[in-house]
This record gives C-alpha cells, structure tokens and sequence, in this order.
C-alpha cells in the first residue's frame, strides 16, 4: 500500500504543524479536530439537507453538461470541418472564468436554480466535449483500417471500432467534468445561493469558524469522491481488455 | 441503463425544472421579490420582508445575491423590484445610465470610529496617529462606494490622502486574518468583525465618536422605477413597511433587541450572541440622510476616475423621497 | 473561413440585438463599443500592463501544475499501486474550490504572489495527472509487446516506445491544464489581486463600468485562445505523427 503512505503522511504533518502552532492552528485546525467536527455536524443532521440540494444541482448539471459534451466531442474528434468551425470558439470561452460570467448569467437567466445549474453546466460541458474531442481525434488510424477491412461501417465501426477506443478518453474527461461541475456548483452556492454545501462553507467563513469550514470541504471532498469512484467502477468495467497489468 | 438510476434521473430532472420554471398561478395577492446581501447591515430589508410587508398583506420572496451590482442589475432588469446596496459609484453610474432604479430611502449608517480598524500588534508603536499609515496597506471591502470616502475623510484629518497608501480589497472576513498576519495596518471594516478582532487581540479601534459626530450613510434601498410607477400603492405600501422595519430598528435599543437579532440570524448565519456583542449600526428613525454627504460620494467617486460621466448629478436624480415622505406624514414623526 | 462562421455570427446578432435594445446595452454593450474601447486601453498602455501581470503569474502556476503534473501522470498510468493510492486522496481534494483557501494560503505563505500561484497551481495539477494517465492506459499494448519482444526494457521502454505513444495525451493534458490554470489566475485576481486581467475583470463590474469588464473578458478569451493555438502548433512540430483520423464516412 505505498499509495496509500502518501496521504497519511501528510494528515499526519499536517496535525503536528498545527498542534505545535507551526502553523496557526486557528487558520489550519488540526485534521483531527476537523474529521470530530464533521462527524458531529453530521450527527446533529445540519448538513443533509444542503448537502441533498447540491448533490441534486450536481447531478443535472453533470447529465446535461455530459449529454451535450460527448456527442459534440465525438463529432469534433472525427469530423474535421465541424472541429474547425468550432474549436476556435470552444478555445476562447473555455478560460473564461464562468463564475465571471455568473453575474451575466444571472442577468439573462435570472437568480434561481437555472443560472446555477446552467454555469455548473457549462464548465464542466467544455472539459467534456474537449477531452472527448481529443480522444476522438487519436484513435489509432490502423485500427479504424482493421475495422473496415472487417467489413464494418457506419456505425458499426462507430459502435464497435471507434467508440470503444475512445471511451478512456471520454470516461477521463467524464471524471474531470464532475469534479468541475461540484467545483462550480460550489462556488456558486458559495457566491449567491441560500442552500447547500457552499452556501454553508460562506456562512462559516463569514463566522470565521475555520474548523467548521473545512468540515464542510471534507464533506465536499468525500461527495466528488464518492461520485468519481462510481465513474471510474463505470471505467474499470467498459475497458476490462485495457487493464495495465504488472 | 437500470430502472432504478433512470427513474432517480427523472425525479432529479422534475426537482431541477420546478426550481427553474417561473411561477405559474398568477397570485391574488400583490407580491415583491426583494434582493440582499446576507450581512446584518442589512437588517432593515430583512426585517422589511420577513415581518413588515408580509404582515401588510404583501407576499416576499427573499432573493440572496453576491454583491451591490448583482442586485443593481436584477432590479435594472425588473426580475427584483426592491433591492439594497452601498451608495457609490455603481449606484451612480446605474442611474447615469439610465437604469429605471431610483434610491428611495437609506439602510444603514455608520461612524468612522466604529470601522476603522488598526492591528494592535502596531498600535502605539509603528503606528500612533493616522499619519502614521502613509505608504502602509489598508483594507477596503470595496472601491467606489461609502467605505472609500470615509478612509480619504479619515486621512485628510492628518494631511493624507487615499494616493498616500496602499489601498488592498477583500471581503470583510478575509481583514481578520490579514490583520493578523500584518498583510494590512488597517482597514475600514464593518461589524461584526472589529468585534471579531478585538475579541481575539487581533485589533483595536482607537478612534472616539466625538460629541457633534454624524454617521456617514453607507447603503441604501432602491427599487425599479417603472415598476413602482406602475405600482404607485404597493410601493407606498413598501415605503411605509420599510418605514417601520427603520424604527423596529432605530428605536427602543432595537439593533439589539433578541426578536430582531433572531430575523439577522436568519438571513445572514451569523451568531446570535456575535451580533449581540457587536456595536450597533445606524438608522434615522425618519429615514432621514445628509444630502451634501452623498454629493461629496459622487465628487471624490469622480476624481478616482470611477465614474462614466463628468457632470455631478444632482441629488434629486439620485433619490426620490416622495414616497418617504409621504410615509413618514402619514405615521407621524418619531 | 469556417472557423469565422459561427462568432461571426454570434457578434453580429449581439450587435443588432444590443443596437436596438433587445439586449440591455448597459449589461451588453454593443461589441463595436467594446472593441472601440479595447482598442484605446491597449494604445495607452494600461492593458498590456494588466496583460503582463496575469500573463507572469499564469507561466509560474503552469509550470508549478504541469511539471509534477506530467510526472505523476505518467506515475499513475504505468504502475497500478500508485494510481490507487494517490486516487483517493485526489479525488478528495479535486472538487475543492481552491479559491476559497486564497485568504488563508497567504496567511501561512506570506508572500502574496507565491500564494497566489500555488492555489491556481492546484486544480491544473489534476487535470494534467489525470489527462497523462488516461494516455499512457490508451497506449495500444501490442505495440509495447512488440516492443519488449525486441528487448526493449527499463528507460529504454520508457524513452522509445512509452513516451512518444503518450505524447498527445500529455499535450492534450497540458492544453486543458494551460487553459484551466488561466480560469484559476484570473478568479483568483477576482477574489485577491489589486492588479491583472481579473482584478479589472472584477472592479469594472463594482462599479458597473461594464464595458471595461467585457474588455478584460475578451483579452481573457483571446489569450486563452492563443495558448491554445500556440500550444497546437507545437504539439504539430513535435509529434507531427499524431494525424487526425480525419473523416469517418459511412
């Protein structure tokens, strides 16, 4: 388990820097005292109700976000006139900050769960659609060869040829897309939402009450966690032929 | 794909849309969707939609934004009709540019010696009098608005001006920590943080509130315009509640009165017992503000270069106290 | 001419929708406004001066997220153990708004600008590990038993075969790591900088100058576009082997 010695040393520096105020332990408590806070925060209920609300936001802005990305990446990885007529415009809005724009956003959407739904959405939308696209557009071309030497066309050699060498790549930006989706979705929440984890992190910030608030990363945390290990479970089953095996 | 997963996707999506789809049944009662920012400064909003306009008959939707210009723009745009926020140069440029927003009424007032915030570590020693603070960090929440001009005001009582320091920006949270570490001398900071800082040795306000001081008016309610001309009832009907949220706060020791502390906590997460040890804020009972104050706002605004035009408006541009007015005759001075 | 099409297309309806008032021209200026106004901030200098700040602090962050980045990609892709172990605690702090530990990263690291690049360092990381590691697991494996049968072993596997086949992903990796480091610097200006592309980004709409907080989102856009760009014509110098597929007909 070298892996795993990883982490555990830096908790364990982490909690002797604090309990020895190398670093102040008000602005970096203790991961003890962090994991007892978060443990009494669940027991005593407060964070389930948010923390349902921003597993909700997340769930649709995810689908969407990935229900738009995929085929568009696929398309933009093996057809190269819809690639040109697009990439440009995908590479000068995917660094834009959407949290810059939520204030645009929220003029032509209106506050509500739309405009934060819709930012999550389209942060985690570009991610997908580019490392779908980039997947896409690396196939081996001798496989594609092999495949119509087979016999197969269309979408046959979309379904049997193409989409299965892809799919590492899809799944990965899949996984990124998530993980910047909860970003987001956190983050707005943070910024103007009167529910869930980040609305909660901002009241706690607001308390200064550092503990508390890096309870509610650790929730954070754990929840893209826990929703990225059921994608890569996903991964581990659609790519058993390409185990890397030592 | 499993029934079980397709059918948790579905229930999601219906969540998701029926947080989205606008509202359907047109209501009987007048309604008012009123925007804020979740700090107690803005009590008299809070407490103007959760008890007073409820109360007249009226139904509230509390909207929570980020900031000023969050809730500028979705009064602008008429998807909120009442709104607060700092009096500065967002709100200026706002009516310059011919938003239908139009201030109404303050919110919140404030004395110099309750903001202004020194690190104790420096007190008395690198730092004894504002004079001192030439060429150091202070902190400001925010360019362009009250808490600007009451840092250039406090200068100028020794000879310096905002150029003299270096100004840094961050959220008032963020102040206690950099006051502690020395990234900032000072800073203009609003409750309940000084008292935060003081508690944990952090900082200290040094200044006194001379007798003939006035507090500086720092934000203040607005609604869109086309709605309350279309609406001239409801939106004396919103004055006249607002006039009452200002007294429940301004009269009888309110600001520290637990059934109003307990709508603050509501709104904001802050701590009861934290709001209660905090220095008070200020409003007139009659919603009464300084003109002149406002005019100076908008001089030095200009001279920072904030501003999208060049000729001062006036005052009577700004705001319109017609409806304050008449609220106040009808309730009877306090 | 494709790749105008469509913002072509896109400007031209913000114009007339903002010209005649469909779009509120004080949140949506009109686009010939903007550039106008972009046009003058670049002649007097102030906006190359911002440029530059957010430029500097971008190359730092990048190199602090792609270096490890790359190394612990390739790490993860070649060896089970590492990959399993390092996962967990990945994932954990991936979905982190790194922003958000901004006030409190300067507390313990003092000095503004090192905090500043190591929080937006932080999510690029990620993505650059993960992107490099999903490519070393789409090597196609009969190459690199083909390669072995051959005697290939140990650095020499690495150098001939391992890396060059990992190369695109890597250079898919460090393109979506450039472009999010850029997302991160610039929020980060947002929440903490007096000065760069995200500071004025944030101020101009303080005090609802908009049209200077859309000049500072184009250069934004423009810069992220010409990384990009940039980044494209060099992964073409250096793997030119990686072709596009190309079409796939029926």
């Amino acid at each position: 388990m070298i892996g795993a010695a990883l982490p555990l040393l830096l908790v364990a520096g982490w909690e002797i820097a604090a309990r020895t105020a190398l670093v102040s332990p008000r602005y970096f408590p203790p991961p003890t005292v962090i994991a007892a806070m978060l443990g009494r925060l669940l027991t005593a209920g407060e964070f389930w109700g948010d923390a349902l609300t921003t597993l909700a936001r997340l769930a649709v802005a995810f689908l969407v976000a990935a229900l738009a990305g995929v085929p568009l990446g696929l398309g933009m990885g093996l057809w190269r006139p819809l690639r040109r007529a697009l990439e440009p415009a995908m590479a000068m809005l995917y660094p834009l900050p959407k949290v810059a724009l939520l204030p645009l956003f929220l003029i032509l959407l209106g506050v509500g769960e739309g405009a934060f739904v819709f930012t999550a959405a389209v942060t985690a939308f570009f991610q997908i659609a580019t490392s779908t696209a980039g997947g896409a557009a690396t196939i081996d071309p001798r496989l594609v060869e092999a495949g119509r030497n087979y016999g197969a066309r269309g979408i046959a050699l979309f379904r049997k040829v193409i989409l299965p060498a892809a799919l590492p790549a899809v799944l990965t930006g899949l996984r990124l897309g998530l993980g910047l989706a909860l970003i987001t979705v956190i983050a707005v929440e943070f910024v103007a939402a009167k529910s869930g984890l980040g609305h909660l992190v901002f009241r706690y910030w607001q308390m200064l009450l550092t503990g508390e608030m890096y309870a509610a990363f650790l929730l954070i945390g754990l929840m893209g966690l826990g929703a990225t290990r059921g994608l890569r479970a996903l991964q581990r089953r659609a790519l058993a032929w390409q185990e890397w095996r030592h | 794909m499993p029934t079980s997963s397709r059918a948790t996707i579905g229930v999601l999506l219906i969540v998701a849309l029926l947080g989205v789809a606008p509202g359907a049944t047109p209501q009987a009662k007048p309604s008012v969707r009123i925007g804020y920012i979740p700090t107690d400064s803005f009590a008299a909003v809070c407490l103007l939609g959760d008890r007073h306009l409820p109360a007249a008959g009226v139904s509230v939707e509390m909207v929570r934004l980020a900031g000023g210009p969050e809730i500028l723009s979705q009064v602008a745009t008429g998807q909120l009709q009442v709104g607060a926020a700092g009096m500065g140069a967002a709100g200026f440029n706002a009516i310059a540019s011919g938003l239908p927003v139009e201030f109404v009424a303050p919110q919140h007032a404030g004395y110099l010696a309750d903001y202004f915030t020194v690190r104790k570590a420096s007190w008395g020693k690198e730092i004894k009098r504002i004079g001192d603070l030439k060429g150091k960090a202070i902190a400001l929440n925010i360019r362009g608005a009250a808490v600007e001009w009451m840092m250039e005001e406090a200068l100028k009582t020794d000879g310096l001006t905002l150029k003299d320091v270096q100004v840094k920006i961050m959220p008032f949270p963020d102040m206690v920590p950099a006051l502690e570490s020395g990234a900032v001398e000072a800073g203009i900071v609003s409750e309940p943080f000084p008292t935060l800082a003081e508690e944990r040795g952090i900082a200290v306000r040094p200044l006194s509130r001379p007798a003939d001081a006035k507090a500086t008016p720092i934000t203040a309610l607005f609604w869109n315009k086309d709605w309350a001309a279309k609406n001239p009832e409801l939106a004396q009907t919103v004055m006249a509640a607002y006039l009452k949220s200002a007294r429940d706060l301004a009269l009888d020791n309110g600001w520290k009165q637990p059934r109003n502390i307990e709508v603050m906590v509501k709104y904001t997460g802050a701590k009861a017992d934290v709001i209660q040890k905090a220095r008070a804020h200020v409003l007139d009972p009659n919603l009464e503000t300084d003109p002149a104050v406002l005019e100076s706002m908008q001089k030095l605004a200009g001279e920072m270069g904030y501003l999208k035009y060049k000729d001062p408006l006036p005052v009577g541009k700004i705001f319109n106290f017609t409806y304050r007015d008449r609220a106040v005759r009808e309730a009877g001075r306090k | 001419m494709i790749p105008l099409i469509l913002p072509a297309l896109v400007l031209g309806a913000w114009e007339i929708a903002s010209a005649t008032g469909l779009l509120r021209p004080v949140f949506f200026p009109r686009p010939s406004t903007i550039a106008t106004l972009l046009v003058a901030q670049i002649a007097d200098g102030t906006l190359l001066g911002q440029l530059g700040l957010t430029l500097a602090r971008l190359a730092v962050a990048f190199v602090l997220a792609a270096v490890p980045g790359v190394v612990v990609g390739l790490a993860m892709g070649m060896s089970r153990r590492t990959r399993e172990g390092l996962d967990p605690l990945f994932a954990l702090i991936y979905p982190i708004p790194s922003v958000l530990f901004l006030p409190l990263v300067s507390f313990a690291l003092r000095a503004e600008e090192v905090a500043v690049a190591v929080t937006a360092a932080f999510t690029s990381f990620f993505i650059v590990a993960y992107t490099t590691m999903t490519g070393v697991q789409q090597l196609d494996r009969t190459v690199l038993e083909a390669a072995r049968h051959f005697g290939a072993r140990g650095p020499r596997l690495f150098l001939t075969v391992l890396l060059p086949g990992t190369l695109p992903a890597i250079f898919t990796g460090l393109r979506l790591g450039l472009g999010y480091t850029l997302i991160v610097v610039v929020a980060v200006e947002m929440v903490g900088a007096q000065r760069g592309l995200g500071a004025q980004l944030w101020l101009s709409w303080q005090i609802l100058r908009v049209e200077e907080m859309y000049v500072a989102l184009v250069t934004v856009a423009a810069l992220g576009a010409a990384l990009t760009w940039g980044v494209e014509r060099l992964r073409r110098r250096l793997i030119p082997w990686a072709q596009d597929i190309g079409e796939v007909g029926a």
